[in-house]
């Protein structure tokens, strides 16, 4: 699914990650946690192809494709989906509307045929059952003056209606709490299907315990430095990130 | 340019003459707003208020008031009807009455929805009463030209206590041929207290020669009304468009008035508010697109008079091309108008490296308890908010064209008048680069 091999980028010249090898086979949930600076929101927004990353080495391919060389709403077409950590409010676009050009855009991209207003309010009832949100959001304009909840749930939301096979989720739980958590990680689940690969990015473990990973990489000054089953982040934490960081300088010789 | 064209006004004067022996109650304010138009001349751009706006090409054009009505096609106008809403219409060519064309329909008992050259024969105590009452003609060379030819246009009367259902539709059409034609379209609406009522003006072109369209708009409300007024400017490619519009309102009303301004070589939207009873509520806006190597100019200016009143000025341009626009907006602030609560908005979206805007607020304050807030912005699309659309699929001309529509739709999104609303969105799509993209992904119906 997603293969990410020595990837190094930069911001206004500075390098941020620094050699990242990261797989993700299909139907895996696999987290990153790292402390503040650590680059995770980076990592996220290199891959969703934000234009102030540079990335100066390596690659990373989506089944194959080589990710890198596409425009981002090519990438979201191709079936990469980034849940942001601030969503941008854009007023006077309503979110209903703004979906259903998403939508439609994607459908396009996949040769699945546009849908009449008929058919996408029918899709948006559907999986907002399916993923218990209530649907009073959509009228109102994208992200305006919305909660720091309603925000990542209308992100989740977003995510279904687009219908991705690889999700990167950018520090979903900041800002939640712990019910808003929850319905955001039940959103999350009701997506997990098997297929469908998630990268799950946090500072704290907190949110693991709903969305519950097969892998848990440790990114540290750009770099994964440790990878493991669940546990490792109970381990981190009841440790926190110093004790690894500590192993890591060791192990880098510094 | 030549002084001697500059202050030649006497272009009109056989056009005045010949108005002039038909007398009536008007014949005296005629007179009085003919001699001021002589003694102003044409604005400069070294004065004030036409500084941002070059009317050098008008005064050099030959202009000539219509002398036979031309005829235009059912057909051409109904693009400009509003859908499934029953209205009380009236159209005119050229500044010339078209039966025809025209359907007033069934006018409630006691409203008066006429045209206003009926109206100064069969009720010319209400028409002198209210007329050139909302606008200082004998400061503005334009206004005081349309009041120097009032002929014709729209007379609307709504009583005490009258809510009128259906809303008035004027349009002006005109039609350009070899010789510049000049109209002095001249809307009169006066509501009573507790009246309502909605009166949409359109001002079309059809044909790409020069011509001046000067039309006046007056609204007298009473105290405890609310009317909603808007006007869209479509006229033709080589078209002047300087409106004036005017508002007086009492006690607790409350008037919205939007102007779409889109097509013409200048649209000039001058506007008086004055706010001359307590607690009353002026919410002006405006919106263009101006592509081309088009102008546009919003001139306004809201006079506080009395105590605890609001005002709203919101306005916005969308630039492309060379287009230019200008916003200036004076706030008066009298001294007894204590509470006031004023608030202006001047937002510009800049889509080519060759557009240009100018925007000044202006405020004179004679109170001290009062709120007046005023803003002024020029920036390019959000870099953060096309990211995000694009992370969502959507590619990079079909979201400049959302997040272009979604500036300009907030003018617009509160207007109740939903067939208006819905046209005023389509006009929009058409308008916008890509547009035509942003309506086939169905981002917006």
């Amino acid at each position: 699914m997603l293969q990410i091999t020595n990837l190094h980028a930069s911001v206004e010249g500075t390098e941020i990650l620094r050699g990242i090898d990261l797989t993700i086979p299909s139907g895996e949930v696999h987290s990153i946690m790292g402390p503040n600076g650590s680059g995770k929101s980076t990592l996220a927004r290199v891959l969703a192809g934000e234009d102030a990353y540079e990335v100066t080495e390596g690659s990373v391919t989506l089944d194959g494709e080589d990710l890198l060389d596409m425009d981002p709403d090519v990438r979201a077409c191709e079936g990469l989906f980034m849940a942001f950590q601030y969503p941008v409010e854009i007023p006077g676009v309503s979110t209903k509307y703004f979906l259903r050009a998403a939508v439609n855009a994607v459908r396009a991209h996949r040769e699945l045929g546009e849908l009449d207003a008929y058919e996408f309010l029918q899709m948006v009832k559907e999986k907002a059952e399916a993923l218990g949100l209530d649907t009073s959001l959509l009228d109102r304009s994208v992200n305006e003056g919305f909660s720091g909840g309603e925000k990542k749930r209308a992100e989740i939301f977003q995510m279904a209606m687009l219908d991705p096979k690889m999700c990167v989720l950018d520090e979903t739980d900041s800002g939640l709490d712990i019910d808003a958590l929850k319905v955001v990680s039940e959103g999350v689940n009701a997506l997990r299907d098997g297929n469908r690969s998630f990268l799950v990015i946090t500072h704290y473990q907190r949110l693991l315990d709903y969305i519950v990973p097969d892998v848990v990489h440790v990114l540290l000054n750009g770099r994964i430095v440790r990878t493991g089953g669940k546990d490792l982040a109970k381990q981190l934490e009841a440790e926190g990130y110093a004790g690894i960081e500590a192993e890591s300088n060791v192990a880098n010789g510094a | 340019m030549t002084t001697e064209t500059m202050n030649d006004q006497r272009q009109f004067e056989s056009d005045f003459t010949r108005l002039a022996e038909a007398g009536g109650p008007l014949a005296e304010l005629r007179r009085e707003a003919y001699e001021r138009f002589v003694e102003l001349g044409w604005p400069t751009t070294r004065g004030e208020a036409y500084r941002y706006t070059d009317c050098r090409p008008i005064a050099e054009a030959d202009l000539q008031l219509a002398a036979s009505a031309a005829e235009v096609p059912m057909d051409v106008l109904r693009p400009h009807l509003l859908d499934g809403v029953p209205c009380h219409r009236l159209v005119f060519v050229n500044g010339i009455f078209d039966e025809t064309l025209s359907d007033i329909g069934t006018i409630p008992d006691g409203v008066t929805v006429m045209r206003l050259a009926e109206a100064i024969t069969e009720q010319p105590d209400m028409v002198t009463r209210h007329i050139g009452t909302t606008i200082d003609w004998k400061i503005d060379a334009f206004d005081a030209l349309n009041t120097a030819f009032i002929e014709d246009g729209l007379m609307m009367h709504v009583p005490a206590g009258v809510h009128l259902e259906h809303p008035v539709h004027v349009l002006h059409v005109t039609r350009s041929g070899d010789k510049p034609i000049v109209s002095h379209p001249r809307t009169l609406i006066v509501v009573e207290n507790g009246g309502r009522a909605t009166c949409v003006e359109t001002c079309c072109g059809l044909g790409d020669d020069p011509c001046l369209v000067n039309p006046v708009t007056e609204i007298v409300a009473g105290d405890d009304v609310h009317v909603d007024h808007y006007r869209i400017v479509r006229e033709g490619e080589k078209t002047w468009h300087i409106g004036g519009f005017g508002l007086i309102q009492g006690n607790r009303s409350n008037v919205n008035s939007c102007c779409m301004a889109l097509d013409g070589e200048i649209i000039r939207n001058g506007m008086t508010g004055t706010l001359d009873g307590t607690e009353g509520m002026a919410n002006l806006r405006g919106l263009a697109v101006v592509d081309g190597s088009r102008h546009v100019d919003n001139f306004l200016r809201v006079n506080h008079m009395k105590p605890e009143c609001d005002s709203r000025e919101y306005f916005k341009h969308i630039l492309t091309d060379k287009g230019s626009a200008a916003f200036t907006g004076r706030i008066y602030v009298e001294e007894d108008a204590q509470k006031t609560d004023a608030v202006q908005t001047n937002m510009n979206l800049l889509l080519s490296e060759n557009a240009k805007v100018r925007t000044r607020p202006q405020l004179e304050i004679f109170a001290d308890d009062v709120k007046c807030t005023h803003g002024a912005t020029i920036g390019r699309l959000d870099e953060q908010a096309m990211f995000y659309l694009h992370a969502r699929g959507i590619g990079k001309e079909a979201a400049k064209s959302l997040l272009t529509f979604a500036f300009a739709n907030e003018v617009i999104e509160d207007i109740e008048l939903l067939p208006l609303r819905r046209m005023m969105e389509s006009l929009l799509l058409e308008r916008l680069p890509h547009g035509d993209l942003l309506r086939s992904m169905g981002g917006v119906d």
